[in-house]
């Protein structure tokens, strides 16, 4: 169909020729859609990049473990409990579940709030009380120096691992290794500094820590307790995290004599997969919430193009009676119309995608949030400007389509 | 080669009706050189725009070339003003965003094909009416009179057969009056092309062969000057210019 084609291509041109001959009133026209492509496109991008930086965090922390905590201990509350309301828990109770099935390690521990001093500094850190095995599990490794092991932990011996942030607060740029650090009237030696973590996710500074050996805790520094508060398990991937949870689940009510169903668990399991998951629901929440607020500001745009062409074609009204007067048949005019509607959604579409990328872009540059550019968002935007334009510049088009030439040519 | 025969035109809006034409028969012979005349709502507009397919008989039967017309579609009768019709309109209507030879070109948009030669006729057709030097213009860099002339060009780009012009001088002082008149009458003359226009003036009618004049919807006179003025000759009597002048 070459003259069809023909046309076509005359059309699109006399389509554009109208687009650009109006430039105050269609650049006002694809203004919206613009803004709305734009945002969407930034918006998207941002969601993405606190997703990413959650699920960094919860990466650092060690996605695959199993955390049970001793009942009526909160896991933030694990400063602040006194020692009476969580017995549950014993170095035992982490034995045990060290030799099920399907777990690599399992590794009790104590976290408290104290007190510590080093070269005529006090400060407030959390103290971990933990087993070497302690690193492997939260995925730590030294900065300097080297981690306590086996020898250290049998020996309780007197010696502490100390988190940049409070050797920094400690110490400013200077090491603490082979310094010692004094905690109740006692010396430790710091044999190590641990790489940095950052925050997770609730905003707790991973690196204002202190780690020392268990036993050195439990006999040195807590006055011979029995229990801890926690102990954190690693499974070898042979079980689902959920599923693994119930294996430990199932050992510790049988270790507790917890035999009848009514009994309540005197212990409290947690994973990492529960923060994904809270994530998750609040990253959805976050993408309808772009989805809507792009829905209403594309609507806005849409309703814009709308009143721009209605305008347009009543006032074109004389030469669409022209058109028609010198052979346009009604189709043509409703394709030269729609054409122009489209070119408007076409330009205010590729507008608002250089700009969301543009912004996107210098907010990454500026910013912590890492995020891949969001090609696809932009396209879809793009695609969804172009069927908005088109959706509502229908009307206007099919108007200008069915003036009669008579009508649209009389003088007035 | 128009042959109307019994035509009414009925405007219904709302319960109100307008009787426009209450049927007319009238011939026009190729070559004519028409002037339809007429108090105001004797239904002038209403006849031509029958004529140039612009609108639809109520009733009555339009041969074109032998050919019923009044049956087509909608699209029958924009190929038919796209290849055999031209139109001049009283206010021009111009595309003011397009130069004068884009305007020029306006009916090859809608041409079953493209010519090749496109813009070289168009050149010819505003050489035809003297604007070889404005082709580059906007509708608003030119005057009234060039504008009118423009349209002219536009009209007769396709090489119609035909030219309906309705009302062409009603906006355009004496001057621009003749240069048009001249226009049309030479289209006539030499290219044998048919011309019918509306007009209110007298003087005008003077310069048209035939004069077909209407009342309230009807024929009521239709004449032939033997001899009609010549708009060159009156042109050439006219004072000169400032301009030319100087
Ligand atoms: N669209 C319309 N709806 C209703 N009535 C109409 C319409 N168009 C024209 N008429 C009526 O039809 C009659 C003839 O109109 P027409 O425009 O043909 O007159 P005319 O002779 O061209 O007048 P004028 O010299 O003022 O241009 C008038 O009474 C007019 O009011
Ligand atoms: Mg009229």
């Amino acid at each position: 169909m070459p003259a069809l084609g023909g046309r076509l291509g005359r059309l699109t041109a006399t389509a554009w020729e109208g687009v650009a001959s109006r430039r105050m009133r269609s650049g006002l026209a694809a203004l919206g859609l613009m803004v709305g492509v734009a945002a969407v496109v930034l918006m998207v991008a941002i969601g993405q990049g606190t997703r990413n930086q959650v699920l960094d965090q919860v990466t650092a922390l060690g996605s695959d473990l199993v955390t049970v905590w001793a009942a009526k201990s909160a896991p933030t509350g694990a400063r602040t409990t006194t020692s009476k309301d969580k017995v549950s828990l014993s170095p035992a109770d982490a034995q045990a579940l060290g030799r099920m099935q399907g777990v690599r390690h399992a590794v009790p521990g104590i976290n408290r709030g104290q007190r510590v001093s080093a070269q005529g500094v006090t400060t407030d850190t959390t103290l971990v009380v933990a087993p070497p095995e302690i690193f492997a599990v939260e995925g730590h490794l030294p900065a300097e120096g080297q981690f306590y092991g086996e020898r250290e932990e049998r020996q309780a011996q007197r010696v502490v691992v100390v988190g940049p942030s409070l050797r920094q607060r400690l110490a400013g740029d200077a090491s603490l290794v082979g310094q010692t650090i004094e905690i109740k009237k006692q010396h430790f030696l710091v044999v190590a500094e641990l790489a940095p973590k950052g925050l997770d996710p609730n905003g707790n500074d991973l690196d204002d820590r202190l780690y020392l050996p268990l036993r050195t805790g439990l006999s040195r520094l807590l006055g011979g307790r029995r229990h801890v508060d926690y102990i954190t398990v690693q499974g070898d991937g042979s079980y689902a995290l959920d599923q693994l949870q119930e294996e430990i689940r199932a050992l510790l009510r049988q270790r507790h004599r917890l035999t009848e169903p009514d009994q309540r668990d005197d212990f409290n399991i947690h994973t990492q997969l529960e923060t994904i998951q809270t994530q998750e629901e609040s990253s959805r929440l976050f993408s309808s919430l772009i989805t809507g607020v792009a829905g209403i500001s594309l609507l806005v745009a849409g309703i814009g193009i709308m009143a721009v062409m209605l305008i347009g074609v009543r006032e074109r009204t004389p030469e669409i009676g022209v058109r028609r007067a010198v052979g346009a048949r009604r189709r043509d005019i409703l394709i030269h119309f729609l054409l122009e509607a489209l070119i408007l959604g076409l330009g205010g579409g590729l507008a608002g995608a250089a700009l969301g990328l543009g912004l996107a872009g210098l907010v990454r540059r500026f910013s912590d949030l890492s995020y891949a550019l969001p090609w696809s968002a932009a396209g879809v935007a793009l695609l969804v400007s172009l069927t908005i334009a088109v959706v509502f510049g229908l009307w206007p088009a099919r108007r200008a389509a069915s003036l009669t030439p008579v009508e649209a040519v009389r003088d007035a | 080669m128009i042959q109307l025969r019994g035509i009414t035109k009925i405007y219904a809006t709302g319960k109100v009706t307008t009787p426009a034409l209450l049927g007319v028969d009238l011939d026009m012979a190729r070559g004519d050189f028409a002037a339809i005349m007429g108090p105001s709502g004797s239904g002038k507009s209403t006849v031509m725009h029958i004529m140039g397919l612009l609108d639809r008989p109520t009733d009555g039967s339009y041969l074109l070339e032998g050919q019923e017309v009044t049956g087509l579609s909608d699209d029958g009768l924009a190929a038919l003003r796209n290849q055999r019709m031209g139109f001049v309109f009283q206010s021009f209507h111009l595309l003011p965003t397009a130069t004068a030879l884009k305007n020029v070109l306006l009916p090859f948009v809608y041409s079953p094909r493209y010519p090749a030669d496109a813009e070289e006729r168009g050149r010819r057709a505003l050489t035809a009416v003297g604007l070889e030097h404005r082709l580059h213009h906007r509708p608003g860099e030119l005057s009234g009179g060039e504008c009118q002339r423009v349209a002219v060009a536009r009209a007769l780009v396709t090489d119609p057969e035909v030219i309906f012009a309705d009302e062409p001088t009603g906006n355009l002082d004496r001057r621009s009056t003749y240069e048009v008149m001249a226009i049309l009458q030479r289209l006539n003359r030499d290219e044998g092309k048919t011309v019918v226009l509306v007009t209110h003036d007298n003087h005008v009618g003077e310069m048209c062969r035939r004069v077909v004049r209407l009342v309230y919807g009807r024929i009521e006179s239709d004449t032939v000057a033997p001899q009609p003025l010549d708009a060159i000759a009156l042109l050439a009597a006219l004072p000169p210019r400032e301009e030319d002048r100087r």
